[in-house]
């Protein structure tokens, strides 16, 4: 009877809720991983449509379901390369930044940027996900670049080569500073997770100056 | 084939399968059907302790498989109500002494000689597990009020196919569901999203009858006899309305109220 009053007027969550929540998001992870085929289609299917715009390193690619706080999330890692060039109105820089899905995958793009763009691009590189969607024309029916190839055979595998190749394809404006850019990026993105400021650019060059192969011979 | 057969399982072990096959088994003698309660459980046999026939095996599951006797030979008349027989499992150690088309064949042919098959399934999701669910038609997912036991239940009702699958919910207890320190039936059938086939609250009776060999659902004076009654006519298609367990005052006061606002 005691019992009972101060039950009533105990207010805290009835532990009922908590494992009714609990059960529901487990359930749903336990449904999912109950059928690996279905997961995996989905996640061809995803990336085929990703590959129309972003040519991201599939090697390195993540995704699974994960349970949070109070909601259950598939998460995707997936490491950009490079925005793929535009048919039409190309300005050249400011075309390859590493756009991202969310904060997660912006640091493992950093890191796979060996076909990296050039310098110039590391500014709009750092300021994108600030500046949010890029705006991205429609493409004419198909992409160009190595998405198509890959969507058809329904495989994930042959990433190295299309990605190789796409990288020309990608980048005919590049110039031959690479290395030392890619490692000023690499050094500066450690550091700082934010969207860094337009400053990037100039530190950029100046950084490309002091490299390796100083180019001209300053 | 004209006897249903149905498997008794949970994924987990210790939520109540063997005494609730064993109870259902007694109930639907009770309502004068013929009835083979099959302990597939080889290696830990136990349906024969609960129904307290432990002492008269003489052939059991394996000795049928293999055609050391005929299945009439292996099956257990209980002599307390009628109708009633019970197919023990084997003590071997070799779990794998029976396989899934073997297993099929036996309950096959007991359908077709019997009204009711009940397979008491062994805990787990291995070939226990698919040798006991080979020959039933449909299933019994028994569960509690746990995450931990409903969680198995719904990786079970995933490895059940297209079998018609009903919750039976155990060891409910009704003043923990009313102040929501415990799940409600309702509860877990909208989890694991499946019809409730009956719900046993938790209950000394059943520790007590247990030990004595003697199902409950044998006394038909008992609290619990009507519960599995209720459920065994449910099984055989009758729409029986569920027993609500919010029994002592606060309950029926509880329902008087709500009943008039």
């Amino acid at each position: 009877m005691i019992e009972f009053i101060t039950k009533f007027f105990r207010r805290e969550e009835a532990s009922k809720n908590l494992a009714k929540e609990r059960l529901r998001l487990v359930l749903m992870s336990d449904r999912v991983s109950l059928a690996p085929d279905i997961f995996e289609t989905m996640k061809v299917e995803m990336l085929d449509v990703i590959r129309r715009y972003l040519e991201v390193d599939e090697r390195a690619l993540e995704m699974r379901f994960e349970n949070a706080e109070r909601q259950f999330l598939l998460l995707a890692n997936i490491p950009v390369r490079s925005v793929l060039p535009l048919p039409r109105k190309t300005t050249g820089a400011g075309q390859t930044a590493g756009r991202n899905t969310n904060g997660r995958a912006n640091g493992s793009a950093i890191s796979s940027g060996d076909a990296s763009p050039p310098a110039a691009s590391a500014s709009a590189d750092a300021s994108a996900p600030a500046e949010g969607p890029h705006p991205l024309p429609a493409f004419g029916g198909s992409a160009p670049g190595p998405g198509d190839d890959l969507s058809s055979s329904k495989e994930l595998r042959p990433a190295a080569n299309d990605a190789a190749g796409s990288a020309a394809a990608a980048g005919p404006h590049q110039t031959a500073k690479l290395p030392a850019t890619v490692k000023r990026r690499r050094r500066r993105r450690k550091k700082v997770d934010a969207p860094v400021v337009d400053t990037a650019a100039p530190s950029a060059f100046g950084d490309v100056a002091e490299g390796p192969r100083p180019p001209g011979g300053s | 084939m004209s006897g249903r057969s149905f498997v008794v399982t949970s994924g987990k072990g210790g939520v109540g399968k063997t005494t609730t096959t064993a109870n259902l088994g007694c109930a639907l003698a009770g309502l004068g059907h013929t009835v083979v309660v099959v302990d597939a459980d080889i290696g830990l046999r136990n349906l024969d302790l609960v129904l307290g026939l432990e002492k008269r095996i003489v052939y059991d599951l394996v000795d049928v498989a293999e055609g050391r006797c005929q299945p009439r030979q292996a099956l257990i008349k209980d002599k307390r109500v009628d109708g009633l027989f019970l197919l023990p499992a084997a003590q071997t150690k070799d779990k794998e002494a029976i396989d899934e088309g073997q297993m099929k064949t036996i309950v096959r042919w007991l359908a077709a000689n019997f009204d009711v098959v009940l397979v008491d399934c062994p805990a787990g999701i291995e070939h226990g597990f698919r040798n006991a669910v080979a020959g039933a038609d449909e299933a019994i997912v028994v569960t509690t009020p746990e995450v931990s036991a409903i969680r198995d239940a719904d990786r079970i009702l995933g490895m059940l196919g297209s079998r018609r699958a009903r919750l039976i919910v155990n060891r409910v207890r009704p003043e923990m569901v009313k102040t929501g320190d415990m799940l409600s039936v309702d509860d877990v059938a909208d989890i694991l999203g499946r019809e409730v086939l009956g719900t046993v609250p938790d209950d000394e009776e059943i520790i007590d009858t247990t030990n004595r060999g003697e199902p409950v659902a044998l006394d038909k004076e008992r609290r619990l006899a009507k519960t599995y009654a209720t459920m065994a006519r449910r099984m055989c298609g009758e729409a029986v309305e569920l027993p609500s367990h919010e029994d002592g005052i606060w309950g029926r006061l509880r329902r008087l109220i709500g009943s008039k606002a």
